[in-house]
């Protein structure tokens, strides 16, 4: 069994592939991949630009409880809001926190934890797990979809919508709340 | 004098990211080239094959101006292919001297690929080159303009005549392949790297005017310092030969000249690191001088003090710099640069500086995002 902590990162500081976004945070992360209205595109920001790339490489996953919503995509297309994190691929099959350290007590301090070991821990069937601190989740990542428009309409509706209590399956991951990993 | 030295150092942290821009986590090997050519040291890199090394050399060379030679080394090179051949001519004479035209004693800056393959003819001569800056071969005998000599190898020699050789090399930088996490951002860098080449600035004439300058930077001030240091690191079991240790203080003194300063200062400490010979001393000095390179800070060279001290505050630095550019001059954007700063910190971990210019940022994107949102 695994304890495992988290501390931030004092090493080499992780290049962000995805945005992952709680609650409120959610919501707005939507709201911006949503497309907009003639008015705000002929404002032409970079912002438009960014979106439309994200609805051509980037994938989503979702989550009901808690409300969240995962974004991977290239670095440079990741949507910067107030109150959003950033994950990174740590391993094949794993995603973190770019600014934590997962870490387990040893000699009356943290070490950090070996990925593989990481890995092995969050095993999720061959499928991608993204390991998180706080709220403490461990989300398995079955179930992508494109970024296009549709899904994130369709994200909207049934995270912050009338349509919220449709069944949880729907959506492309799922949270457990691990106290400990198996190791 | 001090304006001279900020401007010195500005055009060398540019050279530096131009250099290494879309190369994924070779900075302070760049760095470290500019650390060592100031304090007319050598660098050592010790990595697999495959890793950049010679791309970095070439790309920093080829920015600064000068001449440039590289040479892998093998068991069976010859001297001449690194010095040049016997001078014909003069043979006829009698004299037996070398043609060194477009050879390594006429070098700026050269690297040496696998150095420690080279036979004791090359190393003897080498040694020369490296410590006096002269070149003695038969009835040759120049002085040569080299700057600066970046040795590479796979792994540290453990022979003692070969040890002694590595020696020679002030700084030793250890280098990875690039991670798993980061092989998206090797691809689309090393996609980048091949279409463009590194532009010189010309800045050689800038770096020999600071080379000039270190015997002007206070150290004194330090001294205690890093004899304390030393100290510590005896304590621990890691032992530093004399000769690195007195050498150590024109890192101290080159540092603290590339961070615009003729005075000397604790946070100019950390190139001790690199000058300890082998991966597992360095890791330890990182718990060992944990208090000294807490305080590390050189804007010039961010990367090789980030890797040393491993600590946010050189990240800090980086990070802040950025800010100030998307706030005063629109440089950088001002999300990116959030995404970046959100990306290394979380909320209750950031330092004090980093979250004011946070906030600031915050500010200057809601006012965009306004401005934008006003029909036309």
């Amino acid at each position: 069994m695994i304890d495992v902590h988290w501390r931030p990162r004092l090493s080499e500081s992780l290049r962000p592939q995805a945005a992952v976004a709680f609650g409120d945070a959610a919501l707005r992360l939507c709201e911006q991949l949503l497309p907009k209205s003639d008015n705000s595109e002929q404002a032409g920001t970079g912002a438009r630009a960014a979106q439309s790339a994200v609805a051509q490489t980037g994938t989503l996953y979702a989550c009901v409880k808690p409300a969240l919503i995962m974004l991977q995509a290239d670095e440079r297309d990741l949507p910067w809001l107030d109150g959003i994190h950033y994950a990174t691929r740590v391993h094949a099959q794993l995603w973190v926190p770019t600014h934590l350290q997962a870490c387990m007590v040893a000699g009356g301090g943290y070490d950090p934890i070996d990925i593989e070991l990481l890995a092995n821990a969050c095993a999720n069937s061959g499928g991608e797990t993204l390991l998180w601190p706080d709220p403490a989740l461990r989300l398995r990542l079955d179930a992508p979809m494109p970024a296009t428009a549709t899904n994130v309409q369709r994200i909207h509706a049934h995270l912050f919508g009338a349509t919220a209590s449709l069944p949880e399956r729907l959506f492309g991951a799922t949270a457990t709340l691990p106290k400990r990993l198996q190791g | 004098m001090l304006q001279n030295l900020q401007t010195t150092a500005q055009q060398l942290r540019d050279l530096v990211k131009a250099a290494t821009l879309g190369m994924v986590g070779r900075a302070q090997l760049a760095e470290l080239m500019l650390l060592a050519a100031v304090a007319s040291e050598h660098v050592l890199v010790v990595g697999p094959p495959g890793t950049a090394k010679s791309a970095v050399v070439r790309r920093v060379s080829q920015a600064l101006g000068g001449r440039y030679f590289e040479y892998l080394l093998g068991r069976f090179t010859e001297p001449s292919e690194l010095f040049g051949p016997v001078d014909l001519s003069k043979l006829r004479q009698g004299v037996v001297e070398t043609d060194v035209t477009g050879m390594l004693p006429e070098a700026d800056v050269a690297f040496l690929d696998e150095v420690f393959l080279g036979s004791t003819a090359i190393l003897n001569t080498l040694l020369g080159l490296l410590n006096e800056r002269r070149f003695r071969r038969g009835h040759t005998d120049l002085q040569v303009p080299l700057k600066l000599c970046v040795g590479a190898t796979n792994h540290l020699p453990e022979d003692d005549a070969l040890a002694a050789f590595a020696d020679r090399f002030l700084l030793h930088l250890f280098i990875e392949s690039v991670p798993d996490h980061q092989l998206e951002e090797l691809l689309a860098g090393g996609w980048q790297i091949e279409l463009s080449e590194a532009q010189s600035n010309h800045s050689l004439d800038a770096l020999m005017q600071l080379r000039s300058q270190v015997r002007e930077v206070d150290v004194a001030a330090v001294r205690s310092a890093f004899a304390h240091a030393v100290r510590a690191l005896r304590g621990a079991g890691v032992q530093l030969s004399d000769r690195r240790i007195v050498k150590a203080q024109k890192l101290i003194a080159a540092a603290a000249l590339l961070r615009a300063s003729l005075q000397a200062e604790v946070c100019d400490l950390w190139p001790i690191f690199y000058v300890l010979p082998t991966a597992r001393e360095q890791v330890l000095a990182r718990e060992v001088l944990a208090k000294q390179l807490a305080v590390a800070h050189n804007p010039c060279l961010q990367s090789a003090v980030e890797w040393a001290a491993q600590k946010p505050i050189s990240r800090t630095a980086r990070l802040m710099e950025m800010a100030e550019r998307a706030l005063q001059s629109g440089e950088q954007n001002p999300a990116s640069v959030l995404r970046e700063i959100d990306a290394n910190f979380g909320a209750d971990d950031m330092p004090d500086g980093l979250r004011e210019s946070r906030i600031q940022l915050v500010a200057k994107v809601q006012a965009m995002d306004t401005e934008q949102n006003v029909p036309q």
